[in-house]
């Protein structure tokens, strides 16, 4: 039997709704947002760029200013009798704060008994000046330390007094002090833990 | 794009108007109906080639009845007439009709098909309508007489530019007296100059036949999807030529960035050397402040040998960051407490673990684990909550 003729063109224009919703789906998922996401990261990219333009046109401007600021700072910290380690990497940097500590420990006659410098949880302070991927490498490290010890108190103090006002800087986030009672008639021994941070500027 | 042009087609003459001389002037053009084709070539020559046509065909063409019609839609109603025109109309044959507010107005679909096809030759034709219709609008509310032919005269009455009647009757001979009727003075002027409003009218308010009918609505649809797929074009190519615009200005940032990046290369490296002794200083200057705080270790040693009595000896001292403890053994460990609270540079002295009392070499001892803070410089307490 013969389909009527509204029928007939009722299913016509279901099916041309089902193509023209599914083209313009299509339309919509691998055309307008693929685009639209490729234009809102270029115009990311146009930003970013016309920020380091100001930023470059600017610092060219203070190249003078810059290189005598530059220069007085690092006049300043040449008659420093303390310095903070720089390193090209943290683990030539976890190498010589080791040998540090060791050498100190040897100074001040305290026997170590365990150091352990790690260099994959070292942390980056300070931010990053916008458009200036050098500055980042002036941010510094900070390389986490932790020293046990024993000697007599004058050791101590010693070891101590290094961290505190020696030639590198090291700041100490905690410290432990006990009489070793293991050592018996050595009452004076005392066995310390101390960890610390040592700051690095990357080179 | 210029507005179409009405041409009132009656049996004597082909009518336009024309702008001549700075005035509009109706222009008439013989012709002979079962052959148009004359006509179409000294309409040619008169007003060259217009954008489209409105054709107004004049009542003399026309079959006019008033059906009794069920009250359906105007499309519906057309339908109608065409299938019933016989019924309707003294026309043998398929019908071009119009129906106005009950009446219908109706020609031969094969002579309105000859006349169009010669007019296409000139321009397409984007509407077809009655001279009644077409005085009506003009015409608004009231009577109006329309030119019929030889010897005959017609009479629109018309609601709200909507044809409520239409009357054909004989011309009145000299010295006969007509039926008084008070009548609106329409110049064919006005009616030709509205013509191109009728370009949009709804197919079924126009004087078409079916297959005329079918082929408007088809040649509407396909103007329709020409405008959709030209707007849908014009869209993509602004979007196109906006996307290669702002590629081509991202291209010319980064080469100005490059060049920029090279002649800054020294302020760089100066800026670069500036931030590292900068924050080399500003490590030096904490660790120095650190260095000479209150709670640094070797400051807080010093004080605590000095705030202790000579009995008491410290078996632990441990510092977390922000607080200190110190475990040991007194001979009276209870007064410790309040002897480092009453010392200035120790803060929130507090007692950490019980007390034990105990025989050290046959002298009576006490054990004590204090907690506190060291006062800093601004006068709070390093750590402090």
């Amino acid at each position: 039997m013969a389909r009527p003729e509204s029928e007939r063109r009722r299913e016509q224009r279901v099916l041309l709704g089902g193509v023209i919703i599914t083209a313009v789906a299509l339309l919509v998922t691998y055309g307008a947002l693929p685009f639209a996401r490729r234009w809102q990261l270029r115009e990311a990219q146009i930003t970013g760029a016309q920020e380091r333009i100001a930023y470059l046109v600017g610092l060219t401007e203070r190249t003078a200013s810059l290189e005598a600021a530059a220069a007085n700072d690092e006049r300043v910290l040449s008659a420093q009798t303390r310095r903070v380690l720089h390193a090209r990497s943290t683990t030539l940097a976890a190498s010589a704060t080791q040998a540090f500590l060791q050498d100190l420990a040897d100074a001040s006659q305290v026997v170590v008994s365990r150091l352990e410098v790690s260099t994959d949880d070292s942390v980056t302070a300070g931010g990053t000046s916008a458009g200036s991927p050098e500055t980042a490498a002036a941010s510094l490290q900070y390389v986490p330390v932790s020293f046990s010890a024993y000697g007599d108190i004058g050791g101590v103090t010693s070891v101590l007094q290094t961290l505190a006002g020696g030639p590198r800087v090291m700041i100490v986030e905690s410290l432990a002090l006990q009489r070793n009672a293991a050592l018996a008639g050595a009452p004076d021994v005392v066995q310390f833990t101390v960890k610390l941070r040592a700051p690095v500027l990357p080179q | 794009m210029s507005k179409p042009i009405g041409i009132l087609l009656d049996p004597d003459a082909a009518r336009v108007l024309m702008r001549q001389g700075g005035s509009e002037v109706v222009r008439d053009v013989a012709w002979d109906p079962d052959a148009p084709e004359a006509m179409v070539e000294a309409l040619r020559a008169l007003v060259g080639a217009p954008s489209a046509f409105v054709v107004i065909v004049g009542l003399g063409f026309l079959e006019v009845a008033e059906p009794e019609l069920p009250p359906l839609d105007a499309s519906a109603r057309q339908a109608l007439l065409w299938r019933d025109a016989d019924r309707y109309f003294p026309i043998a044959e398929p019908v071009a009709v119009a129906c106005a507010n009950g009446v219908a107005m109706a020609l031969s679909a094969t002579r309105l098909d000859t006349w169009l096809r010669a007019l296409r030759a000139l321009a397409p034709v984007c509407a077809v309508i009655s001279s009644p219709q077409a005085y009506a609008r003009v015409l608004g509310t009231g009577a109006a007489h329309v030119a019929v032919g030889v010897g005959e005269i017609g009479v629109v009455r018309a609601e709200h530019g909507m044809v409520r009647s239409v009357r054909r009757a004989s011309m009145p001979r000299a010295g006969q007296s007509s039926a008084p009727e008070v009548v609106t003075s329409v110049s064919l002027q006005d009616v030709l100059r509205d013509a191109p409003t009728w370009r949009e009218a709804p197919l079924s308010e126009q004087l078409l036949d079916a297959t005329l009918s079918r082929a408007m609505r088809r040649d509407t649809r396909r103007r329709w999807a020409t405008s959709g797929v030209l707007l849908v074009s014009a869209l993509a190519l602004l979007v196109a030529a906006a996307d290669h615009t702002r590629s081509k200005q991202l291209a010319t940032l980064q080469q100005f960035v490059e060049v920029l990046s090279a002649r800054a290369q020294p302020a760089e490296r100066a800026e670069t050397r500036r931030s590292r002794a900068q924050a080399e200083l500003a490590m030096l200057a904490e660790a120095d402040a650190r260095q000479t705080a209150a709670d640094a270790p070797l400051a807080v040693l010093a004080q605590l040998t000095r705030a202790l009595p000579r009995d008491a000896f410290v078996q632990r001292l441990e510092f977390d960051g922000q607080q200190w403890r110190v475990d040991g053994t007194a001979d009276n460990a209870p007064r410790l407490v309040p002897l480092l609270d009453g010392n200035a540079r120790f803060r929130d002295v507090r007692i950490a673990a019980p007390s034990q009392r105990f025989l050290d070499v046959g002298r009576q001892r006490e054990s004590f684990a204090i907690s506190f803070r060291m006062h800093t410089a601004d006068g709070g307490a390093r750590g402090a909550p």
